[in-house]
């Protein structure tokens, strides 16, 4: 029977993650989106590429969005617009507060970060519990057996896991912590369900094993 | 009222630095920005491309790169 840390040491520290992210990157906390970025990565890189020749900015950058914006008026810009003088910096109405507004999406490498992060505290926290290495566990080998069954089981329950976030939007990190601590409805309504259907399939394949 | 994503929308800080620029400043993010394309966008949780303009128009990054 594999052990687990008392609820009263990871609730906390879940709870400091999500709110901890929240503050530092104004981002929410989630993974399978995270993961997801990875299953199109020639697009996400090209996304990067993009936001990276915005940020670094370029006379040829400025003239383009000048262009447009001629454009969109419909004639030349006014001549207030048009000298170039040094835009004001000093006036101009201050944003209002971000609120619940979020961070643009960061680069893939800091993702590619977040994941190996996730994999390191995951082999952390099997070592600090002496179970790595010890397979699927003996629950999962009792409730679906081992061998091709159970690696076909991992490989069809990790589809579906990959079907169902990114049908939803999230997983129980993004959805569980992140929505349901911003009170978002469909954070508040899907983890229910996860966790639900995961108690009936655990009851079903529990009453068939038996 | 002011477009609450002036804060953390990279295009915002362009539209700052040139005078040229400040047309879409004074439309869009200090004006109508409900119809800001970028603001549309990020309203509804879709991730907004770092080279659309508030008017729905793209830039080529191709050719600025």
């Amino acid at each position: 029977m594999t052990t687990y840390w008392p609820w009263w040491t990871v609730a906390p520290a879940l709870a400091a993650l999500t709110v901890g992210h929240w503050i530092l990157v104004r981002r929410p906390l989630g993974v399978s989106g995270v993961l997801a970025r990875f299953s199109r990565v020639r697009e996400e890189l090209a996304f990067d590429r993009g936001t990276a020749v915005m940020q670094a900015g370029s006379p040829a950058l400025e003239a383009a969005m000048a262009a447009a914006a001629a454009e969109f008026l419909g004639g030349p810009l006014p001549d207030s617009l048009a000298a170039e003088a040094p835009a004001e910096t000093g006036s101009a109405p201050q944003a209002a507060p971000a609120g619940r507004e979020c961070a643009p999406t960061p680069p893939l490498s800091a993702h590619l970060t977040f994941l190996v992060a996730v994999a390191a505290g995951g082999f952390l926290a099997a070592l600090s519990r002496g179970t790595f290495g010890a397979g699927t566990g003996d629950a999962f080998a009792r409730l679906i057996g081992s061998g091709p069954v159970a690696l076909a089981a991992l490989a069809g329950g990790g589809a579906l896991v990959g079907f169902g976030t990114a049908l939803c939007g999230g997983c129980s990190a993004g959805h569980g912590l992140t929505g349901c601590g911003r009170l978002m409805p469909g954070s508040l309504l899907s983890p229910g369900v996860f966790f639900a259907a995961a108690a009936a399939v655990s009851l079903l394949l529990g009453g068939l094993a038996s | 009222m002011s477009c609450s994503h002036m804060a953390t929308c990279p295009l915002f800080a362009k539209f700052k630095m040139k005078a040229s620029l400040r047309i879409w400043q004074d439309f869009f993010c200090q004006g109508q920005f409900e119809t800001c394309a970028r603001f549309k966008l990020a309203k509804a949780g879709t991730r907004v491309p770092p080279n659309l303009l508030p008017n729905g128009k793209t830039l080529d990054l191709a050719v600025l790169g």
